[in-house]
């Protein structure tokens, strides 16, 4: 016998023990092994108030799911993991829920995180189920990637039809971000090409990277430069308040729009004045009176002591489809197939159905932010 | 013979090995027991002094940030804006604690910004609005330092805490990127901490966790009742699930940071103290197994040896060979079931020997009991033939009186006239001594022609009747077969009872279809019908003054029906089972032998080849019927 093993030996008893204790426990409290749910999203950098909402939407609609939850009915977790706003991140992500067992994810939130993650989740046959992700590259394309959200083409094209066409604006400029270029570039393209066939003219298109170094100067210089009046932002809402602050430091007045991708309580808490007056598209109605919406803000806000945002909407309807579809699934069939073949499923604000690729459409709510927050916009009014 | 042996050794330590499991349970159940309380008051101690150890030492890392910037708050409304710049610089340092610091207005827009490194994006913060920021509204609403819950810097677009307060009319924050927050918190949970922690900001965002598990961000405690009644400023110290794990919890709050320590000693199993508990237990049980079961092991192989030695011990007392030498074992008790055995080989003999001789005198009792038996049946059906061959005599007896009787009056008669005829004889005889005259002669010859006559007539009738018993005799007494008219045989029978009825106040009635030929024993049936009728009269009138009894007979078919029937007492019905058995009767010790109905039956049914049957009703009469072929069957014999 090697010198250590005895103890080594004695270690692995003892955890042995503890495991068999463990698991008699459990079996005489009459748990089971409850239904672990992946959960891929920015929980810090400069995104992490949509991964934070969305981990948010995604625990409430667990948490509620586990309190109603009959006798007997098995519960259900959340493994929560954060990409950190990198390609490694997201894919150490996915790896790590698939090597854990997790079958579904809701996430991951945005295109460029998506882009990193999915080889790895198609690999390791994890499906992910990501609540925001819009970009049009993964419209009609079969894989382990479920949208709840419209495509950059639908929610670009009804930014430009708005803006044009509600707004009557002519000229815009465009600064997109970057770093997450297969949603933002993509829809700055729709966006121009859509308005412009409205009869628009974008005036400038301008990529910007903030952690390039330069800042946000050059962007906003180009665009002020290009003349127009009205500046649309591709970017985060980190990217869009600190734009907004510039702009209209630099031209006062200026009219303001940012991507869906910014609708955030924190674009407001930082852009302060500065974005009052700012065009967002909404994928969920705030303002609504429905009982099922106001229970949910409710239930939201004494849990997280915040507001929820379209992506803490978008994710507990994500849990929502996965839940329902899992407990209805025939023996055999695949998380995916489940999901895909069964539905309409009941969100929060909107019934959910998917074509047999994964895509779906939703909610667009025309805001605009006036006192610090956002309120519907309907000029017809 | 080994295989048993195994199988007892077998049982042997699974006797230890249950035993010792149990002791082990019950001894390990106690001990927890008696130890689970000290357990859970140190773990919730552990839980209560890491919380209040980080919140102080977090307070006092960070409360040094925060002393500096007080200070610097102080000073810079005094100093030149290049100053400024240059204290703020200062502070900042190289930006391994504090990241950035800016100096906002009154409206909450950017005056300065400063970092550890020149930046573009500094010159771009000035002017940038914080109005709406969490940091700036509780600071400018409460005119006193604030330290942040989580927030997205704008500065660095990362994830950061900061620190704000009054700087002159407007207000100073400093910005701490959760990188330097997480190296504070570990510094501060490095050494000296009995239990690991999180740092929860104060909507339940966990800030850190000193065990670095779950990264910033990935959870939010506010759902776990236990940190909501904390975040709400309660000081708790209790055990409770925390997700799915029952921890010894303790939160402290610090009302400088806004944070909350939630310390977490493992409760229940996860307890290390616990499982060494439970480890000595376990490492005690085991040496006591291997103990026992060492021990076992040879005492199970004497144990073994005895054993086989029992049961060859055994074997030979029950095959009832010589058990050999003493037994001597390892236990007193197998030395004491050895003698018991060798006691029971010898009592086993000495009961054999005993049960045999026993068994063998039984035989010669059973013998000698058999024989008596046989010669009391021989002598009960000897007994049984004398009588009804008595009662056959009796009858006779009875025939006999009746035939004399019924001779008397035609014999007397006759005397009667033959002596008249005698004297008139002598009185001639004198007469004609003297000369016979022809008066004398005449009167002798008409007296005696009288008497003659009578004589004859009364001989006559005496003839007749001996020739009708003469018949009956020789029926009774030869039982012979011959060919007879029933109502002759019915007649013929009363006509002997007759005597023997007429000193009674009973009559007998008769209506039996004459010329009824049968083939058969007239001599038994003659006796059925005597028997019957003085059974009638015997039992069934017994005690009244007059009675009828009826004979009746006809031909129904290839039989013949005859019934007599009495309109006495009748039978009880307890009894109407038992008249045909030999000696049943009810006037035992007073005349009745018995027997009268059983040869009715006998008779009727073994030599004429009939049934009889009974129908009776108390205070109504019995009716006998007997059903006959009319030709009786065979005897055999």
């Amino acid at each position: 016998m090697k010198p250590g093993s005895a103890a080594r030996a004695a270690g692995r008893a003892a955890k042995a023990f503890a495991a068999v204790a463990a698991s008699l426990i459990s079996i005489a409290c009459g748990g089971g092994k409850p239904l672990a749910i992946g959960f891929i999203g920015e929980l810090s950098g400069n995104n992490a108030d949509i991964g934070e909402a969305g981990r948010n939407g995604a625990l409430l609609a667990i948490e509620l799911h586990n309190d109603s939850a009959e006798r007997g009915r098995r519960k259900v977790e959340l493994i929560v993991r954060d990409d950190l706003s990198s390609s490694d991140g997201a894919v150490r992500a996915a790896h790590e829920l698939a090597e854990s067992g997790v079958e579904v994810a809701i996430g991951p939130f945005n295109t460029a995180m998506a882009d990193a993650a999915l080889p790895e989740a198609e690999r390791a046959g994890l499906l992910l189920v990501s609540p925001t992700v819009s970009a049009h590259k993964y419209y009609g394309v079969d894989d382990m990637l479920i949208r709840l959200n419209s495509t950059t083409r639908d929610n670009a094209g009804a930014y430009a039809e708005f803006m044009a066409r509600r707004l009557g604006i002519k000229t815009v400029a465009i600064a997109f971000d970057k770093r997450n270029r297969a949603f933002s570039e993509s829809w700055a393209e729709e966006f121009a090409g859509r308005f412009m066939t409205l009869g628009g003219e974008v005036a400038a298109q301008v990529p910007f990277d903030e952690m390039a170094g330069g800042g946000y100067g050059v962007a906003i210089a180009t665009l002020v430069a290009s003349g127009s009046r009205c500046f649309v932002f591709v970017a985060n809402a980190v990217d869009s308040a600190r734009l907004a602050q510039l702009a209209r430091k630099a031209v006062p007045g200026l009219r303001l729009a940012a991507a869906e991708w910014a609708a955030t309580g924190q674009l407001i808490e930082l852009g302060g004045r500065d974005v009052e007056g700012m065009i967002q598209l909404q994928t969920y109605d705030a303002d609504s009176m429905t009982p099922d919406w106001l229970s949910f803000r409710d239930a939201y806000r004494t849990r997280f002591r915040a507001e929820p945002s379209f992506s803490a909407v978008a994710a507990y309807d994500a849990v929502g489809v996965v839940l329902s579809a899992l407990g209805s699934r025939k023996k055999g069939q695949s998380a995916k197939d489940a999901i895909l073949s069964g539905g309409p499923y009941q969100g929060l604000q909107q019934e959910i159905s998917f074509d047999h690729n994964g895509d779906t459409v939703r909610l667009r709510v025309f805001t605009e932010v006036r006192d610090g927050v956002y309120r519907a916009v309907d000029p017809a009014r | 013979m080994r295989g048993s042996t195994r199988g007892f050794l077998g049982a042997v330590y699974l006797l230890v090995v249950m035993a010792t499991a149990f002791n082990l349970l019950l001894v390990g159940s106690a001990i927890a027991l008696y130890r689970l309380p000290s357990l859970a008051h140190d773990g919730r101690q552990a839980a209560r002094s890491t919380a209040d150890a980080l919140e102080a030492r977090l307070e006092a890392l960070f409360g040094s940030i925060q002393a500096r910037l007080e200070l610097l708050a102080a000073t810079a409304p005094l100093l030149s804006e290049n100053v400024q710049e240059d204290q703020m610089s200062e502070f900042v340092g190289d930006g391994s604690a504090v990241r950035a610091v800016y100096m906002l207005d009154s409206k909450g827009r950017v005056l300065r910004a400063q970092a550890a490194a020149k930046d573009e994006r500094l010159s771009e913060l000035r002017g940038a609005d914080f109005s709406y920021t969490p940091l700036y509204r509780a600071v400018s609403e409460t005119w006193t330092p604030v330290w942040s819950d989580k927030f997205i810097s704008v500065f660095s677009g990362d994830t950061a805490v900061g620190v704000g307060l009054p700087c002159g009319d407007g207000v100073i924050i400093a910005e701490l990127s959760l990188g330097s927050v997480l190296d504070t918190v570990r510094l501060a949970s490095s050494e000296g901490l009995d239990a690991p922690a999180w740092i929860v900001d104060r909507k339940g965002e966990l800030v850190a966790d000193t065990e670095g598990l779950i990264g910033p961000g990935e959870a939010n405690l506010l759902g776990e009742p236990f940190v909501r009644y904390a975040l709400e400023g309660g000081v708790a110290t209790e055990t409770a699930r925390i997700g799915d794990t029952l921890a010894h919890l303790a939160a402290t709050r610090s009302e400088k940071l806004g944070w909350t320590v939630i310390a977490r000693a493992p409760a229940g199993i996860r307890d290390q103290h616990f499982q060494a508990m439970a480890l000595d237990i376990i490492a005690m049980g085991a040496g006591a197994i291997a103990f026992g079961l060492l021990i076992g092991a040879g005492w199970a192989k004497s144990v073994g040896g005895n054993v086989r030695g029992l049961v060859e011990l055994s074997s030979a007392v029950s095959e009832g060979r010589d058990p050999g030498e003493p037994f001597r074992g390892v236990i007193r008790e197998f030395d004491a079931v050895a003698d018991e055995l060798r006691a029971l080989g010898k009592a086993v003999d000495e009961r054999e020997r005993s049960l045999r001789s026993l068994n063998e005198e039984l035989e010669d009792r059973v013998a000698a009991r058999t024989a008596e038996l046989e010669g009391a049946l021989e002598r009960l059906t000897s007994t049984q033939d004398e009588l009804v061959r008595s009662q056959k005599l009796a009858a006779l007896g009875n025939l006999v009186a009746g035939i004399a009787h019924e001779l008397n009056t035609p014999l007397g008669n006759g005397m009667m006239a033959v002596s008249t005829i005698a004297d008139h004889h002598r009185e001639f005889a004198k007469e004609i001594e003297g000369g016979l005259r022809k008066s004398a002669l005449d009167s002798y010859v008409s007296e005696t022609g009288a008497g003659i006559g009578i004589a004859l007539r009364n001989l006559r009738r005496a003839a007749e009747l001996i020739g009708d018993f003469k018949q009956l005799a020789v029926d009774r007494a030869s039982d012979v077969r011959r060919p007879y008219f029933i109502d002759a045989v019915v007649r013929e029978n009363l006509a002997a009872l007759y005597p023997a009825l007429k000193r009674t106040p009973y009559t007998v009635e008769t209506a039996v279809e004459p010329g009824i030929a049968m083939d058969g024993y007239p001599g038994l049936l003659g006796q059925v019908i005597v028997n019957l009728v003085n059974n009638a009269v015997t039992h069934g009138f017994s005690g009244r003054d007059r009675g009828v009894v009826r004979i009746s007979g006809a031909r129904a078919g290839e039989k013949v029906r005859l019934s007599v029937s009495d309109d006495g007492v009748g039978i009880p019905d307890e009894a109407k089972p038992r008249v045909f058995e030999p000696f049943f009767t009810t006037r035992m010790g007073s005349g009745g032998s018995g027997l009268g109905l059983y040869i009715v039956h006998n008779a009727i049914v073994n030599a004429l080849g009939g049934s009889v049957s009974l129908e009776s009703e108390p205070g109504k009469g019995t009716t006998f019927t007997l059903e006959l072929p009319l030709v009786a069957p065979e005897r055999k014999g």
